[in-house]
C-alpha cells in the first residue's frame, strides 16, 4: 500500500490547495522515493481511466465475437472465483470442507437447472416473460417518415438509437434498420414488433407480427441466432433471409446459407437452404420448397463511380484548408486538438433507374482499424458542393443518418446497404446525392479510419452497386 | 501479447536511406510509450484534455523531428524529453507565473521523471497495464463508470454522489475498495504470468 496516496489522488484529481502542493512539493524535492511513488501512482491513474473509458465505450455489449467478455461476467481464470471478497491468490485446495461441499452443492443445483432448460421438450423461458436489464445490445436507425417506439422511446427518423437487452421494438410507420456489435444487421419493416435479447449462447429474436429481413454476421462457435416468428423457431450460424409473421402463418425465406426450422415446440428440425422457403400454418407441420417469391431476382449491379470525394479537418490551422485532391480520407472525431475529420462521397445516379432492387455503397479501408472498432455514420445530403473548394467551414451539414457500420480491424471493403437512401434521391427527382461519412462518437483520439478515395487505384475506388430489376434497365 | 509486440519494436534498427520506413519505425515506437507519456503530461498539468494536446503535439515533432533521434539511444528518453518540453510549456501558459507552485511542480517531475523513471520501469508498467485491463473486465458496469468519473475528475465527489442518491464518503470508499480489489487482482495476475 502506498503511503502517499491520499495525497496523490487528492494531487491528481486537482483538490489540493496551492498550500498542500507546495507541501508535497517540498516532500518530493527531499525523497526521490516519493516522486517516484507519484509517478507509478499517475501512470497506474491514467490507466485505470483509459480501460474504464474503454469499457464503457463498448457499453456493456457482450461480443464474445470480438473478443470482448461481458462486464462483470466471471471469467475462466482461477483467479476470479474468487475476484470479490476473497484474496485472488488462495488456494482452493486449501477451502474448509464446509466451503467444498457448499461448491459441489451449488454445481450439482447448476446442473440440474441446466439439463432441465436443454432436455428436449422443456423450452427454455419464453422470451416474451424476459425484462428489460438495460444493457445497450444494438444501434437503431430509422428512416425518413418514419415511426418506431424502443420500448417508451420514440426514436427520430434519421437519428441513432440504443436498443437495450430484452427491449421491445415496433415499428409504428416506415422502416428501421438495427446493428449489432458482431456485425449483424436487421430491417424491418412497417407494423413489425420484435423483442432483442442476447444472451451467452448467442441472439434470441422474438417476432409477435410483420417482416424481419436478416444479414447475420458469422457466428463464433457455441453461439447462434434464434429467432422465434409465431409457431415457428428459425436457428441461424450466418447467412440471409427474411421472416414474415402474420396471424395465420409464419415463414422464413433464405436468400443464402442455410438456416434450421422447427416448431416451437421443437418438433424435428428441417434445413431450408438458398432460395427455399419453410412455412408453418395453425401449429401443424413445416413445409418447406422452392420460394416462388421476388426476392431471388438476382440482376448484375450497375457500378456507380464517386464523381466527387473529399475530407475536411476541424483546427484553425485545418478548417479553411482543402483536402480535396488527397488519395485517402481519415475519420475520427476528438473536439480537443483539432482532430476531427469528416469525409464527403458524391455519387450521380444514371437516368432511368427507377425499379430499385438494393443500393450498396462500397468503401475499401486502406489501413488497419483501431484496436477497439468504432461505429461510423452516413448521413444523406442534397446539397451541392465542390471537390475544389469545399473545407470544414463551408462544409454542409445539413443530412440524416441513413447507415451505421462498424471499422475493420484489417483493411478491406465495407459494404453498406443504402437502398432507402438512393429510393429517397430517386423519389424526390434528385441525381446527385452526397453520403457524409463520419464517426459517431467521440473516441480515443488514436481512433481512426481511412478509406481510400478516387484518386486512389481503381479497385479501391469508392462506388455505389445498384441492383436494378430486369425489368427496368438504364438508358 | 502487446509485450512481446513491444520487444520486436525494440529490436527495431533505422535505416537513413529508407526515410519513410525510418520515420515510420520510429513513430511506432514512440507510439508504443504513449500510455506512459500521457501519464507524465497529466500529473503535471492535472487537466486530460490538456495533457493529450500535449501528447498530441510531441507526436508532431517526434514526426518532424525524428532524424534528430541518434541510433542505439533510448526512443523512450527521447519522447519523454519532448513531452515534458511540451508539458512545461502548457503549464507555463496556463499559470502565466513562473514562479507559481504549479509550474515548479512540473519542472520537479519532469526533471525527476528523466532522472529517474527508465525504459524498465516502463516495460513493467506495461505488462501492469495489461494485467489491469483483464482484471477491469470483471467489474460491475457500476464500478467502471464509477472509477472513470473518479479518475477523469470532470465531476466533483459531490455530484458523483448526488446522481447517484449516496454519500461523498460512500463515494470514496467504493473507490478506495475497488480499487484495492484491482490491485490484489493485478499483483495475482503478474504473479501467473511471471
Amino acid at each position: 500500500m502506498m503511503k502517499n496516496a491520499g495525497d496523490f489522488e487528492k494531487c491528481l484529481r486537482g483538490e489540493m490547495s496551492e498550500t498542500e502542493l507546495g507541501h508535497l512539493l517540498d516532500r518530493m524535492r527531499r525523497d526521490d522515493a516519493c516522486v517516484l511513488e507519484f509517478i507509478r501512482y499517475s501512470i497506474e491513474w491514467q490507466a485505470i481511466r483509459e480501460k474504464s473509458s474503454a469499457l464503457r465505450g463498448l457499453s456493456r455489449v457482450c461480443s464474445e465475437s470480438m473478443g470482448v467478455e461481458c462486464l462483470g461476467e466471471k471469467s475462466k481464470f482461477p483467479m476470479n472465483r474468487r475476484f470479490f471478497g476473497r484474496k485472488f491468490d488462495r488456494d482452493v485446495s486449501s477451502s474448509s470442507l464446509r466451503g467444498r461441499l457448499i461448491w459441489v452443492t451449488g454445481v450439482v443445483v447448476a446442473a440440474s437447472l441446466a439439463f432441465l432448460l436443454y432436455v428436449p421438450g422443456i423450452q427454455k423461458i419464453p422470451i416474451d416473460s424476459v425484462e428489460s436489464d438495460g444493457v445497450n445490445v444494438a444501434k437503431i436507425i430509422t428512416f425518413d417518415g418514419s415511426s418506431v417506439l424502443v420500448g417508451e422511446l420514440g426514436i427520430e427518423s434519421g437519428v441513432i438509437g440504443t436498443i437495450k437487452n430484452g427491449q421491445n421494438i415496433y415499428v409504428q410507420r416506415g422502416i428501421a434498420k438495427i446493428y449489432f456489435e458482431d456485425g449483424t444487421e436487421f430491417s424491418l419493416e412497417e407494423s413489425s414488433r420484435v423483442k432483442v435479447l442476447n444472451t451467452n449462447e448467442g441472439l434470441r429474436i422474438g417476432i409477435e407480427s410483420g417482416t424481419l429481413d436478416a444479414k447475420v454476421a458469422h457466428q463464433i462457435e457455441g453461439r447462434h441466432v434464434e429467432i422465434t416468428a409465431g409457431g415457428m423457431n428459425v436457428i441461424v450460424v450466418g447467412t440471409e433471409f427474411r421472416v414474415h409473421v402474420d396471424d395465420e402463418s409464419s415463414s422464413v425465406v433464405v436468400r443464402s446459407g442455410v438456416v434450421k426450422c422447427s416448431g416451437v415446440t421443437r418438433g424435428p428440425q428441417m434445413m431450408v437452404g438458398t432460395g427455399e422457403e419453410a412455412e408453418i400454418k395453425g401449429g401443424s407441420e413445416i413445409h418447406v420448397g422452392k420460394s416462388v417469391g421476388s426476392d431471388f431476382v438476382a440482376s448484375s449491379p450497375v457500378r456507380v463511380p464517386c464523381v466527387a470525394n473529399a475530407m475536411v479537418r476541424t483546427g484553425s490551422d485545418f478548417q479553411d484548408v482543402n483536402f480535396g485532391s488527397q488519395r485517402a480520407v481519415s475519420i475520427k472525431r476528438r473536439h480537443t486538438g483539432h482532430l476531427t475529420r469528416e469525409a464527403y462521397f458524391q455519387f450521380k445516379i444514371p437516368n432511368g433507374v427507377t425499379l430499385l432492387q438494393s443500393a450498396i455503397l462500397q468503401l475499401s479501408q486502406i489501413r488497419k482499424g483501431p484496436s477497439v472498432p468504432f461505429y461510423i455514420a452516413a448521413d444523406l445530403l442534397f446539397d451541392q458542393w465542390d471537390e475544389r473548394t469545399i473545407t470544414y467551414r463551408n462544409r454542409p451539414t445539413d443530412g440524416k443518418c441513413v447507415a451505421l457500420w462498424q471499422s475493420l480491424a484489417e483493411p478491406g471493403d465495407i459494404k453498406v446497404d443504402v437502398t432507402h437512401a438512393v429510393r429517397e434521391a430517386l423519389a424526390n427527382g434528385t441525381s446527385e446525392l452526397t453520403f457524409r461519412i463520419h464517426s459517431t462518437i467521440e473516441d480515443r483520439w488514436d481512433a481512426e479510419v481511412d478509406y481510400s478515395t478516387w484518386e486512389r487505384r481503381q479497385g479501391e475506388a469508392p462506388c455505389l452497386q445498384l441492383y436494378i430489376n430486369k425489368s427496368n434497365g438504364v438508358k | 501479447v502487446e509485450v512481446n509486440r513491444r520487444m520486436e519494436l525494440e529490436s527495431f534498427s533505422v535505416d537513413p536511406k529508407d526515410s519513410h520506413h525510418g520515420r515510420d519505425a520510429i513513430l511506432k515506437k514512440a507510439f508504443s510509450y504513449r500510455e506512459g507519456l500521457l501519464a507524465f503530461a497529466y500529473a503535471g498539468l492535472r487537466d486530460w484534455s490538456l495533457a493529450e494536446d500535449v501528447v498530441q503535439d510531441a507526436f508532431l515533432v517526434i514526426m518532424d523531428k525524428w532524424q534528430d533521434f541518434e541510433e542505439g539511444t533510448s526512443c523512450f528518453s527521447w519522447a519523454c524529453k519532448i513531452v515534458q518540453y511540451k508539458t512545461m510549456e502548457a503549464c507555463r501558459k496556463k499559470s502565466k507565473n513562473a514562479k507559481h507552485v504549479e509550474v515548479q511542480f512540473c519542472e520537479h517531475l519532469g526533471e525527476a521523471v528523466s532522472r529517474l523513471y527508465s525504459e524498465e520501469y516502463e516495460l513493467e508498467a506495461m505488462r501492469m497495464r495489461q494485467a489491469l485491463g483483464e482484471c477491469m473486465k470483471k467489474l460491475s458496469a457500476e464500478s467502471i463508470d464509477i472509477l472513470y468519473e473518479y479518475c477523469d475528475g470532470s465531476l466533483s465527489c459531490e455530484d458523483m454522489a448526488r446522481s447517484r442518491n449516496r454519500s461523498v464518503n460512500a463515494i470514496r470508499l467504493i473507490v478506495s475498495r475497488v480499487k484495492k480489489q484491482l490491485r490484489y487482482c493485478v499483483d495475482f495476475r503478474l504473479r501467473e504470468l511471471a
